[in-house]
């Protein structure tokens, strides 16, 4: 199962690019804080230009919110089960409001939606 | 010229292939088009659809996808006409047939089926009980949902050949998401057909063939 570790030292990170043939499950976001200088809020948005449609001719860039997350200052919270019922289309990004930190830092394990045997 | 197939009553060991075969035998009904190179005029000049036997297949995978909002659709043109949303997915040899299977990942949307633009393959008889994506209740008429072929048991299959009217899947994303990634596992199994003269076809090969019928037999 594939994973992104990355640190906010800067504002805006991306996890995972898109995949054109699959959406995007996070199974779990683990997030390091404990020597991080601030509490952080953590926004994981959904990133994609959509296809031309009937009612769009020209498509442009979305960033569409799936999930916010805030951390106390000190404190190392992970994300499970109820993970796998987010989906994103698109590229997965992670934007840290409050004020970069290097020292937090954020663990995303996610899978592709394409396993066989899961008809839900 | 459709197919929709039920999950199984029973299961056989060893199992059937789900595609055409080299060795299989196709027939045309009698319904397709003269202009058509699958007809062939008999001898008191009537159009007829011809018997053949696949001799060479190649099944070639590919995936579509895409992001459409919600409420909103797509219609996909599998021919190879050049419009806005073709995708080139029709014969270019006169005796080449592709059989197309079409199964679905996961996801919020409906597949609603014209042949040719704008014509339903599948209705009802009452005037008003044809799919319309913009009502809340017919939108959901004659429309295809995943589950109906997954992507791992694709269910769903479509006959083409060249020059046919082209095929169109409206794909529309339901009420209940923002937007929607519609993705579309194709197998498009491409038989190249051996024409067999209609006096030496055996009554034991029609009953052996699979019939393939014109969108216009389907759509009564």
């Amino acid at each position: 199962m594939p994973s992104s570790v990355v640190t906010m030292a800067v504002a805006t990170r991306t996890l995972v690019t898109e995949r054109r043939n699959a959406k995007i499950r996070p199974d779990s976001i683990f997030v390091d804080n404990v020597n991080g200088a601030a509490d952080a809020v953590l926004v994981f948005n959904d990133v994609f230009t959509p296809s031309v449609s009937n009612g769009v001719a020209v498509p442009v860039l979305q960033t569409v919110p799936r999930l916010q997350l805030n951390i106390g200052m000190g404190t190392a919270p992970s994300t499970m089960d109820w993970m796998k019922n987010i989906s994103f289309v698109g590229l997965v990004q992670v934007v840290r409001g409050g004020g970069i930190d290097a020292n937090c830092v954020v663990s995303f394990i996610y899978h592709f939606e394409d396993d066989p045997p899961d008809m839900g | 010229m459709f197919q929709i197939k039920a999950m199984p009553q029973a299961t056989v060991t060893p199992g059937v292939p789900a595609l055409l075969q080299p060795g299989y035998y196709v027939q045309f009904s009698d319904s397709w088009p003269g202009n058509l190179s699958v007809t062939y005029q008999d001898k008191k000049g009537a159009t007829r659809g011809i018997f053949a036997q696949i001799s060479r297949t190649n099944q070639v995978p590919y995936d579509l996808s895409y992001i459409i909002p919600s409420g909103d659709f797509r219609d996909v043109d599998f021919s190879n006409l050049l419009s806005t949303f073709n995708e080139n997915l029709y014969p270019q040899n006169p005796i080449t047939l592709y059989q197309t299977q079409i199964g679905f990942k996961r996801g919020n949307f409906l597949a609603i089926r014209y042949i040719p633009a704008g014509e339903y393959v599948s209705r009802l008889e009452q005037a008003n009980m044809v799919p319309n994506v913009t009502s809340a209740t017919l939108r959901y008429l004659g429309a295809i949902k995943w589950q109906d072929s997954p992507y791992y048991d694709k269910r769903f299959y479509f006959y083409s050949v060249y020059n046919m009217e082209p095929f169109i899947l409206r794909l529309f994303v339901d009420n209940g998401v923002d937007f929607e990634k519609v993705v579309m596992g194709l197998t498009i199994n491409k038989c190249y057909m051996n024409v067999i003269d209609p006096d030496k076809v055996t009554d034991e090969m029609r009953s052996r063939s699979l019939k393939i019928e014109y969108y216009l037999d389907e759509r009564w």
